[in-house]
């Protein structure tokens, strides 16, 4: 893909990432707040909220049916972390076109919903209408009542709680069901507001396309109420002890099999130099099928059909999560342990080592395949860094990495957080 | 050599081998990934068939037995051979298919010579056998804790009578345990022969040499017993029960599932391409975001995030569901049967099916985008034997009255309802 252009048009930072390969064309705005978790569910209603209650288009079968006639025109948002910084991106992505003969002002149409979906939504005597805040609640509560009746993601939430426990403030979860009673309708509206009044807004768009005819479109489109304030961007910092014991928790339900979480923290930051090390160690210790977890505890084993790790790197966390038979937890426990140990004192072949990195370059190698995605790694660097996502400069990093730089991030992984739910206990769980 | 073009700079490259092996070739060369897919036609409900009129059974998960062990034949571990060359490869298999899949940015001829070679025999060690049935069980043994899957079991059995239709893919403990080397050989040498399979390559590629690599590889120059004509065995016949109960201490919500089980005569005398363009309009027209009956569920507030539909259309049988979570059981229940039995009754909406076509050709065009999608679609197309661009021009000029026939599947015989509700406290689990 084509290097980035960068400029200001109506006092918004926008971005053109133009390629010749994809077919599709996206138009994103990132609104990021200030940081910190403050209203945290009303930033994650918003994403469902302003796509699904549009003034404009108020029922499903007007809106969808206009977008059918856009040729399938896909407008969805979504909510997540830049550092500490909660993000709302909203985007539409349609088909270019050059590969449709009767609609030569697609994108303009498309650009003018976007602005629609943002700006526009119902609303009653300058509030969000009683609905939308009703059925945000009600729709939060029910995914709670979902997850918990996967065995797998509520054992997941229940290490959450207990790893985030004693890190206050920095646990963003979309939505946070212990907070739900904290929003109301005068909170979610604010919200909205703030939007417009208190976040730092860009404009991202990719494709093929002409840059002279977008600029033209933004600028005679883009709706007067959006405009960017300054926010402060910061990462999430960490407690870090490597002397620190781990916290372990063991809970018991009607479950066949036991389910483990097993967490380590890491002083390694996101995008810092040591982070291509981690994620090769991450791979040699349970991120693919030859690791050094996979390979023990269920090809050697038998222990457990399930084995994995997971590097967060915006979380500095990386997961075990295992399932295996009851009574074996500890067992379990340590081998990952022993695996650890193993790969800090250089116990791993070269193989392996030349495996992991492979895999690790192919997954960055690969993002060049899809346009979501590095665009994604472009809205992190320009919010973290101001600066333009640089993939050959990454792969150059990936492919230097020794097997002391792996040796080294192991090094810097402290045992958090130890959550089982297995069977037992007189079926306390 | 066929040419398709898949839209004005999409081109797709299909033949059919000397052994029978049907490929198909998709040049990408602006992406840095290729995927690779061996498909072969042989799935979990393969459990009964005629091999030239003679008959053979097999115990249930055979075909994901066999998908586990070849990933260790001929004394290779596939796996370790893909990672050290930089690739990933993985498999499923599903009630009509098994699929073997790589991905990769470099040596793609190194891996796809390796690849090809991995299925020219059965020649898998005993341990090897024994290690895989210990994987398996503990692999069936973690479905135990998904209500879910427990769930989409029961329905099986409630719609189908025929053990190889309702049966897991993996099959139970009891059959793993009972699978041994011979069945695994037989099945192998049945449903392994290049005529019942298919090859997908798409993504950074030169046609001609893949075409050249594969013509010359030992699995085309091989000489193939003859493959046997096969015809899967199926008697199943419509169950009378039609609505179930179970009261649960477990669950967190109610949950309620419609299926509309599709005639077994539908699958003998319609053509694949009929069959999925056809089923799929009318899903799409009455359950699609935009469609009336979404607005009208929506509105009831019978509607919630945990709604969702599927079509299922195997290659012996077929049905539609329709899943939710709510406590609103007796209200959505009548609500859904309704709007079921009126798809036989009423006209399909023209205005939607006319303005989704568009819908259509734009996730058409946007699907080539994405390598994977427009790989597994690709890979679809060829083993239902539909050629990609005649698939889109069936859509495209469809009409709602072409439907009619398909519509009147849906009818109260064909139509079963399973729900699991919360029980009330200090009540036992009543089945």
């Amino acid at each position: 893909m084509d290097q980035p252009i960068r400029k200001t048009i109506r006092g918004i930072d926008v971005h053109y990432i133009k390629s010749n390969k994809f077919k599709t064309i996206t138009w994103s705005f990132v609104f990021t707040h200030a940081p910190g978790t403050a209203r945290i569910n009303e930033k994650y209603f918003l994403s469902n909220i302003l796509v699904d209650n549009m003034k404009k288009y108020p029922t499903f079968v007007k809106k969808y049916r206009y977008l059918s006639s856009l040729y399938g025109l896909d407008a969805f948002s979504n909510v997540m972390t830049i550092g500490a910084n909660i993000v709302n991106q909203f985007v539409v992505t349609y088909p270019n076109e050059k590969y449709i003969d009767d609609d030569p002002t697609l994108s303009e149409k498309a650009f003018e919903f976007l602005n629609e979906v943002i700006t526009n939504p119902k609303m009653r005597l300058g509030h969000l209408t009683h609905k939308v805040y009703k059925d945000s609640m009600d729709e939060a509560k029910q995914s709670f009542k979902i997850m918990k009746s996967i065995k797998d993601m509520y054992a997941y939430y229940r290490f959450s709680k207990l790893f985030y426990d004693d890190k206050p403030d920095l646990q963003y979860n979309f939505p946070d069901n212990d907070r739900l009673q904290e929003v109301t309708l005068d909170s979610l509206t604010d919200t909205y507001k703030s939007l417009f009044d208190s976040c730092q807004v860009s404009l991202y768009v990719t494709g093929n396309f002409e840059e002279a005819r977008f600029d033209d479109i933004i600028q005679k489109k883009m709706s007067p109420l959006i405009k960017s304030n300054p926010v402060n961007i910061i990462y999430k910092s960490f407690p870090y002890n490597i002397e620190r014991e781990p916290r372990i928790q063991k809970e018991f339900g009607e479950v066949s099999q036991a389910r483990l979480f097993i967490g380590f923290l890491t002083d390694i930051g996101y995008f810092s130099d040591k982070h291509p090390a981690l994620a090769v160690f991450n791979n040699i210790f349970g991120g693919f099928d030859q690791s050094k977890l996979f390979m023990d505890i269920r090809e050697k084993s038998h222990l457990a059909y399930y084995v994995d790790s997971n590097y967060l790197s915006e979380e500095n966390m990386i997961i075990v999560p295992i399932v295996c038979d009851f009574g074996k937890e500890d067992l379990v426990i340590s081998k990952v342990k022993t695996a650890l140990t193993e790969i800090i004192a250089g116990d791993f072949s070269d193989s392996l080592f030349e495996q992991a990195k492979n895999d690790a370059l192919n997954a960055i190698e690969s993002i060049n395949d899809s346009q979501p995605i590095y665009l994604l790694q472009h809205i992190k660097n320009f919010q973290l860094f101001n600066q333009k996502y640089d993939l050959q400069e990454r792969i150059q990093r990936y492919k230097g990495i020794t097997r002391s730089d792996v040796i080294e991030a192991a090094k810097s992984l402290v045992l958090d957080t130890i959550y089982i739910h297995t069977k037992g206990g007189n079926g306390r769980g | 050599m066929v040419e398709i073009k898949a839209l004005k700079d999409e081109i797709i490259y299909q033949t059919t081998l000397s052994s029978g092996l049907e490929i198909a070739i998709h040049p990408k060369q602006d992406f840095h990934n290729i995927h690779v897919s061996f498909q072969v036609d042989f799935g979990g409900s393969d459990l009964r068939f005629l091999a030239n009129g003679e008959e053979h059974a097999l115990p249930a998960g055979v075909a994901h037995f066999l998908e586990h062990l070849l990933f260790a034949n001929k004394g290779i571990d596939l796996p370790e051979v893909f990672a050290t060359a930089g690739a990933e490869i993985n498999a499923y298999t599903s009630q009509s298919m098994t699929a073997y899949k790589f991905k990769t940015i470099n040596n793609i001829n190194y891996l796809l010579r390796v690849f090809l070679d991995n299925f020219t025999e059965f020649d898998v060690l005993d341990e090897t056998i024994e290690k895989e049935r210990k994987i398996i069980v503990h692999e069936l043994t973690m479905s135990d804790d998904s209500v879910h899957f427990e769930m989409q079991q029961s329905l099986m059995k409630m719609m189908y009578s025929d053990l190889s239709i309702f049966s897991d893919v993996g099959g139970l403990v009891k059959d793993v345990r009972s699978i041994d080397r011979n069945i695994l050989q037989k099945a192998f040498t049945t449903f392994y022969h290049p005529k019942n399979c298919t090859l997908v390559i798409t993504g950074n590629v030169n046609v001609n040499d893949m075409l050249n690599l594969l013509e010359t590889h030992e699995y085309n120059l091989k000489t193939w017993p003859e493959i046997p004509s096969l015809t899967r065995i199926i008697t199943d016949s419509p169950k009378r029960i039609h609505k179930k109960t179970r009261y649960l201490n477990e669950i967190e919500e109610n949950m309620i599932t419609f299926a509309v089980r599709f005639p077994r005569e539908i699958f003998k005398d319609t053509d694949r391409e009929t069959l999925h363009t056809s089923i799929g309009s009318i899903v799409a027209n009455v359950f699609g975001l935009g469609s009336k009956t979404f607005d009208y569920l929506e509105k009831q507030k019978l509607m919630n995030v945990s709604f969702f539909t599927k079509l299922t259309l195997e290659r012996e049988f077929g049905y539609f569901d329709v899943y939710i979570q709510t406590n609103k059981v007796k209200r959505y229940s009548l609500t859904l049967e309704k709007i079921l039995l009126q798809i036989a009754e009423e006209p399909l909406d023209k205005e939607f099916f006319e303005v989704n076509k568009k819908n259509i050709l734009g996730n058409y065009i946007t699907m080539f985008d994405n390598l994977s999608r427009s790989h597994d679609f690709l890979c679809n197309c060829l083993s239902e034997r539909v050629r990609v661009d005649h698939y889109l021009e069936h859509i495209l000029t469809l009409d709602v009255d072409d439907l009619d026939r398909f519509r009147q599947l849906f009818i109260k015989e064909n139509i079963y309802q399973l729900s699991y509700l919360k029980a009330k406290k200090n009540l036992k689990t009543v089945l």
